[in-house]
């Protein structure tokens, strides 16, 4: 039987619910690293801030350890998304080898 | 874990788990090491873009070649698995920016059309109008370019993820997080490999690390004439489909196409550095220049978000043909030196690695013995093949322009020969 609390989308920038994620934990994506692999949560812009914590937790209770004991992904710069055109402009070293 | 396997290979990217499949499909025992997460290392990080279109560099008949079967496979890839691996085919264009590059990617139309690859010349306006009409050819100055309908792209984790099961459920053994430290060598043969969760007894060790298989390589003796180089690459927020193919300006070390999933992920890859460190840490200075490229090339692109940006290393080769096959060392073999294309050699070397590891010989002997690693066995040997492979790849009309971009990066990779000499 599905539980309902299982439709909750937990990963908003990917639209991923807690089903997906549980269903690819039993597949053997058993580290966050290879779930945001697999499924793409924590790669979309928010960068795992609002999902990771969520999927942590759901990992920990899966493979009995405190969501804290979990290896988390690392943050890649920027922090929060920023344009093309503002970066053009952030160095403008000379580009030749 | 387990204590002895009959065949042993070191790393978990595209290119290990792929042996591991085929190895495990044709009967042995295999065990697969990994010192962090499947496709952590160059997999995961490249732009996992599959081309025939090489830059002239790196075009050698036999590489060409390489990159037609590995095309050939990929496209058989979603019937035998039944697993969808984001396997894309929209081409490539390689694009000529002054009259030198245009001869020389002519050449290279001329040994992909010997191959049977339909390559062809585009104009700035076919660019323009068919191929990637988003794309400011004026402003960017190019002068047409060489396109290659059958290239493709694909989503790395997917494509080694698919591989790692089947390969697991052939009965490959898949352990991650466990580090291979070295490689035990008696009497010039491999005996087995020390990890960091124990030993374990090998008959047959498969080096297929990246970058690191120098590192390994080395514990058994072996020197490997490569070095890592860090690339960097950005992606934007996924946008509607408006790319189709991959673009790739090398006057501009400018690479670039947008996934299935609709970011366009690309780098500039001016200023790589020599990472001996095999330091992975992105240069926000390389995403600035990156940037401008990109802006140059797509400007209504300005007001588009990037998300993230990293680097990954490549790992080069002295004289920029993998190294595939048994070294010196009696069962160690390694696969290594993509210089970047290791997604785009992966299933054509997989399968004849698979054959000479399974029955000692394979049945294209000719690229087996380009591409083996006994090549570097004598300095003397391994000078002579460099500068001839290099001679040899140097267009006559190139020697006079050395003044142009590619022509300063052969001047710069011919200074490290003559260093090495």
């Amino acid at each position: 039987m599905v539980n309902k609390d299982q439709e909750v989308t937990i990963c908003y920038c990917e639209d991923i619910s807690k089903k997906e994620i549980i269903e690819a934990i039993e597949k053997g994506y058993t580290t966050i690293e290879s779930l945001k692999r697999q499924l793409r949560v924590g790669m979309g812009p928010c960068q795992g801030r609002n999902c990771l914590n969520e999927i942590s937790k759901e990992l920990g209770r899966k493979m009995g350890k405190q969501p804290q004991e979990l290896k988390f992904p690392r943050v890649r710069l920027p922090l929060v998304p920023v344009p093309v055109m503002v970066w053009e402009k952030i160095f403008t070293t000379k580009d030749k080898r | 874990m387990k204590n002895s396997a009959q065949v042993v290979i070191i790393g978990g990217g595209v290119n290990g788990c792929l042996l591991a499949y085929h190895l495990a499909k044709s009967g042995l025992d295999v065990v697969l090491l990994e010192e962090n997460y499947l496709a952590s290392g160059a997999t995961g990080r490249s732009q996992a873009g599959i081309r025939q279109n090489l830059i002239p560099l790196f075009a050698t008949k036999q590489n060409i070649k390489l990159a037609k079967r590995s095309v050939e496979i990929f496209e058989q890839l979603g019937d035998r698995f039944d697993r969808d691996v984001e396997f894309t085919q929209h081409g490539s264009l390689l694009l000529a920016h002054n009259q030198a590059e245009k001869n020389l990617f002519r050449q290279v139309m001329a040994r992909q059309r010997e191959q049977g690859i339909q390559s062809t010349w585009v104009t700035n306006h076919q660019i323009a109008d068919e191929i990637a009409p988003c794309l400011d050819v004026d402003k960017a100055e190019t002068l047409g370019g060489l396109y290659c309908p059958s290239d493709a792209q694909v989503n790395p984790f997917k494509l080694t993820h698919t591989y790692a099961e089947f390969a697991n459920r052939e009965g490959a053994l898949i352990y991650t997080g466990t580090k291979a430290i070295s490689i035990e060598v008696d009497h010039q043969k491999v005996i087995g490999v020390n990890t960091s969760k124990g030993r374990i007894q090998a008959e047959k060790v498969v080096v297929a690390g990246g970058a690191k298989t120098r590192k390994l390589a080395k514990t058994a003796g072996v020197t490997l004439p490569t070095f890592p180089e860090r690339h960097e690459i950005a992606i934007t927020e996924p946008l509607a489909p408006f790319l189709d193919p991959i673009v790739f300006s090398p006057h501009h070390w400018t690479i670039f196409g947008q996934t299935e999933r609709g970011g366009v992920i690309g780098g500039w890859s001016g200023v790589a550095k020599k990472a001996s460190d095999y330091n992975q840490e992105a240069d926000a200075k390389i995403l600035s220049a990156y940037s401008r490229y990109l802006a140059l090339f797509i400007p209504n692109l300005r007001k588009v978000n990037i998300l993230r940006f990293w680097s990954g290393l490549f790992d080069i080769p002295i004289d920029f043909t993998p190294i595939v096959g048994e070294t010196w060392i009696k069962n160690l073999f390694v696969n290594c030196g993509f210089a970047g294309h290791g997604i785009t050699y992966a299933p054509a070397l997989g399968e004849l690695l698979t054959e000479l590891i399974t029955t000692g010989s394979t049945s294209n002997q000719d690229i087996m013995d380009s591409l083996s690693p006994k090549r570097f066995r004598s300095p003397k040997k391994y000078v002579e093949q460099t500068l001839w492979r290099f001679m040899d790849r140097i267009p006559d009309t190139t020697w006079e322009k050395m003044r142009s971009p590619l022509g300063k990066l052969m001047l710069r990779w011919g200074h490290l020969i003559s260093k090495l000499m």
